[in-house]
């Protein structure tokens, strides 16, 4: 837990204008980030992002000093995110990539990959997809998302490994992973083609 | 090892734990070897994948929304406040000026009903009242089977009965008349309705200490 975290909470209770920007400025691109992951659009992510912080400020007498400030935040977003979803009306999945492209040309290969790597993403239930970007894009530590989800421990480890085993073996039967040997040949040292 | 130990560990080395790059069953089993593969490009892809970055204004955009939010819910906070304040001096004195007094005891005593001593003796009224219904009840069962048995007696033809032996049984008559029968009645009701009267006393009683709180505001 960040050391400053009650004092900034204390002034922003204190209605400190300033104290309030460095709390949003603290956790806006993790909690942006993470709206973007799970709602497929950015436009949505901004309207999300601007409740969860709201609700942040309304409820910051309820957050307990002895917690830390982030998983609690972040609660606020996946709930946030999750009432989104369930009040959006169903259409066509808006995903916009076009800010998240890596600058500079690609390969064909790389590009593939993060393509199918999103698609996956995307195709991954909500759970399932919020421990994976909490986790690997985050970096999360186990702990601090079963507190973010309201979840034990447990729970969270078998959501993200089923996540992973969906996207591997989407990656594989999409055929980025083909072997140029049959099971039988056993497979030659790493590093070196046959 | 079998493909779902092999798996448990893959899982592990994604969690940042040992690599499996050299294990054993990469050698002998295609389906783990590609997704050892899959597990390699996911994790160099998710790294590449860039986070999306919030747009420009959005912060200041929050902020501003922010402390507008807090004015306006701290002045819900004093109007529902004073609606609350308001609300309780309106029961204070609305049950102040309409609670009905306390009635006096008819024999001048303040004391309420539930403090009747024990020896007192029990008002006449309901007494009275006991026995005038009794006696009603006596007449008129009295009226009724007299015309009853005048009008069978018309009406049944005389029938000269067999002739019984005497009975060896000796009737016993009637121990009380019906007016002492209601009499004795009315005497085993005393106690239900002395007791009637120290309950609703006690009721009374309970009731009144709802005046003093009222005044206070609770």
């Amino acid at each position: 837990m960040s050391t400053d975290d009650p004092s900034l909470v204390r002034r922003c209770l204190g209605g400190n204008a300033e104290a309030m920007r460095q709390l949003v400025d603290r956790f806006q691109p993790e909690v942006f980030g993470l709206c973007v992951r799970i709602l497929h659009h950015r436009h949505d992510a901004e309207d999300v992002t601007q409740e969860v912080f709201l609700r942040i400020f309304r409820s910051l007498r309820r957050w307990d000093r002895s917690r830390p400030l982030r998983p609690w935040v972040m609660r606020i977003a996946v709930n946030r995110c999750r009432t989104w979803l369930s009040r959006r009306p169903r259409r066509p999945e808006l995903v916009d990539y076009l800010q998240d492209t890596i600058p500079g040309p690609a390969p064909d290969d790389s590009s593939e990959l993060l393509t199918e790597i999103r698609a996956a993403l995307a195709d991954l239930r909500l759970e399932y997809r919020t421990v994976f970007v909490l986790f690997h894009e985050q970096g999360q530590p186990y702990e601090e998302i079963a507190e973010a989800l309201d979840r034990p421990v447990g729970t969270i480890k078998t959501w993200l490994h089923r996540a992973r085993m969906e996207m591997l073996e989407r990656l594989r039967k999409r055929g980025l992973v083909a072997d140029d040997e049959s099971a039988d040949q056993p497979a030659p040292p790493s590093g070196k083609k046959p | 090892m079998n493909c779902e130990s092999f798996l448990e560990l893959l899982q592990l080395e994604l969690d940042g734990g040992t690599s499996l790059e050299a294990h054993e069953h990469l050698r002998v089993c295609l389906t783990c070897r590609e997704l050892y593969r899959a597990a390699g490009l996911m994790r160099n892809g998710v790294q590449r994948l860039s986070w999306p970055a919030p747009p420009a204004g959005l912060m200041d955009r929050i902020v501003l929304r922010a402390i507008a939010d807090r004015r306006v819910l701290r002045r819900r906070r004093w109007i529902t406040a004073g609606l609350a304040v308001a609300a309780a001096l309106f029961i204070a004195v609305g049950a102040t000026l309409f609670w009905p007094a306390e009635q006096p005891e008819p024999n001048g005593s303040s004391l309420p009903l539930a403090q009747i001593d024990e020896g007192r003796e029990p008002t006449v009224n309901l007494n009275q009242s006991v026995t005038d219904v009794g006696a009603a009840v006596v007449a008129l069962t009295n009226r009724a089977t007299q015309e009853t048995v005048g009008q069978t007696k018309v009406l049944l033809p005389i029938v000269a009965g067999p002739v019984l032996d005497e009975l060896d049984l000796e009737l016993v008559g009637p121990t009380l008349s019906l007016r002492e029968a209601s009499e004795g009645l009315s005497a085993g009701l005393e106690p239900v309705t002395t007791s009637a009267k120290r309950a609703v006393g006690l009721l009374l009683r309970d009731l009144t200490p709802m005046e003093t709180d009222t005044k206070r505001g609770l």
